[in-house]
C-alpha cells in the first residue's frame, strides 16, 4: 500500500511539472494537439500508479518524450504559419457580413443546435444580431455583433474613460506581498498604519488586502 | 533578452530530455546485454555439468547463478516488467528441485527454459521494427 501510495506522488510530481512546463491555457482554450498530449500524459501516469508491476521508468520515459515532442511542436507552430495552419488548423467563417456561410456549417460538420447553444452562451439569443461569426481552431465561437446590437462604450458617448489597471494585492492569508508594496509606493509601517486606522492590530490578521488604481485600500480580516 | 532566453530554454530542455533517454536506451541495452550473458553462461555450465552426469557441479553452478541473479535483480526490477523478474524467480526454483532431485529431462528442459527467459529481456529491449510495431 504504502509502494502506491509514494509511486502515486512521484508520478503526481511528474505530470504536474509537464503540465507547468507546457504552458498556462485553460482546458477550452487548448489547440486539439496540445489537449490530445494533456490527455495521454494522465493516462500514461495512471497505469503504472496502479499497477506495481509496471516499473515506474514505463510511465516517467513516455511523459518526458510527449513532453519534448509538445514543446518541439509549439515551437515550430510558432516559426512557421504554415506548420501551425496544418498543426492548429484555421479558423473558420460561420456568418460573414450577417450572411450564414453553410458550405463552411457542412465542412465543418458543426450544426445549427451547436452553434445557437454556443450564441446563448455569449449573451446572444437571436442570429440575426450576428454580424460576424468565426469558428476558432481550439472551437470557441468569436462574434461580433452588429452594429446597433452592440454595447454601448464610453467613447460612443464621447466621453474619456477613466484609465483602470488590476487592483495590486498586498496581503494574502496574513502573508505580506513585498514585491508588490514597491509597486504601489507603499512601506510595510505606512501599511500597518492604514491597517490600524480601518481596526487591525497586525499584517497576520488580514485574510486579503490589496490597493487599486485609485490609491484605495480593500481589506478584509480574519474571522478568528 | 528575456525573449531569446525563455526561448533557448525550450531548446535546451527538449535537448536535454532527447539526449537523456537516447543515451540512458543505449546504456540500459548494453547493462542488459552484459547482465543476461553472464547469467546465460552459469546456466550453460549447469546444463554441461548434467549431461556429464557432474550433479554437484550442475549444483554449484546454480549456487553461482543464485548470487549473480540476486546482485541483477534489483538493476532488472527498475527497468523490466516485475513479471519477467518472477518468471525467472519460477523457472530457477523448479530448475534448482530438479537438479537436488537428479531428474536428468526436467532439469534439462527447465534450465533451457529459463535460459530463453534470460535471452528474452536483452532480445524485447533491442532497437527493432519487430520491437517498435
Amino acid at each position: 500500500m504504502l509502494v502506491v501510495f509514494i509511486r502515486t506522488l512521484i508520478l503526481y510530481i511528474i505530470v504536474i511539472i509537464a503540465m507547468r512546463i507546457m504552458g498556462k491555457r485553460q482546458i477550452g482554450q487548448l489547440q486539439p494537439f496540445e489537449l490530445a498530449v494533456a490527455i495521454m500524459i494522465s493516462d500514461l501516469a495512471s497505469v503504472p500508479m496502479q499497477n506495481t508491476g509496471i516499473p515506474l521508468i514505463n510511465g516517467i520515459i513516455p511523459i518526458l518524450t510527449m513532453l519534448a515532442a509538445q514543446i518541439l511542436i509549439s515551437y515550430i507552430s510558432l516559426k512557421s504559419i504554415k506548420a501551425r495552419n496544418i498543426i492548429c488548423g484555421r479558423p473558420s467563417i460561420l456568418i460573414s457580413g450577417g450572411k450564414i456561410n453553410e458550405k463552411v456549417f457542412r465542412n465543418e460538420l458543426y450544426t445549427f443546435n451547436d452553434f445557437l447553444e454556443q450564441l446563448r452562451n455569449k449573451d446572444i439569443y437571436n442570429i440575426a444580431d450576428v454580424e460576424y461569426a468565426i469558428l476558432e481552431s481550439n472551437g470557441q465561437l468569436s462574434v461580433i455583433p452588429k452594429a446597433s446590437k452592440k454595447n454601448v462604450t464610453p467613447e460612443d458617448l464621447n466621453i474619456s474613460g477613466k484609465y483602470e489597471a488590476p487592483a495590486i494585492d498586498l496581503i494574502i492569508d496574513g502573508d505580506l506581498i513585498e514585491n508588490n508594496l514597491d509597486q504601489v509606493k507603499l512601506d510595510k509601517p505606512l501599511l500597518e498604519l492604514e491597517l490600524k486606522k480601518l481596526g487591525i492590530q497586525s499584517i497576520k490578521d488580514v485574510l486579503f488586502a490589496s490597493m487599486d488604481s485609485d490609491g484605495k485600500l480593500f481589506c478584509q480580516a480574519k474571522e478568528d | 533578452m528575456s525573449k531569446i532566453n525563455s526561448k533557448l530554454k525550450s531548446i535546451i530542455l527538449v535537448i536535454s530530455i532527447l539526449l537523456i533517454i537516447t543515451i540512458s536506451g543505449i546504456l540500459t541495452l548494453t547493462y542488459f546485454n552484459k547482465t543476461a550473458d553472464k547469467l546465460e553462461k552459469t546456466v550453460i555450465s549447469a546444463s554441461e555439468a548434467i549431461k556429464a552426469n557432474k550433479w554437484d557441479h550442475a549444483a554449484s553452478q546454480l549456487k553461482s547463478f543464485e548470487q549473480s541473479w540476486e546482485k541483477t535483480k534489483f538493476g532488472w526490477a527498475i527497468l523490466l516488467d516485475h513479471f519477467e523478474i518472477d518468471n525467472i524467480d519460477n523457472s530457477f526454483t523448479k530448475s534448482k528441485k530438479f537438479v537436488e532431485a537428479g531428474d536428468f529431462s526436467a532439469s534439462l528442459a527447465e534450465l533451457e527454459a529459463l535460459r530463453e527467459y534470460i535471452l528474452h529481456i536483452p532480445q524485447k529491449e533491442k532497437f527493432t521494427i519487430e520491437n517498435i510495431l
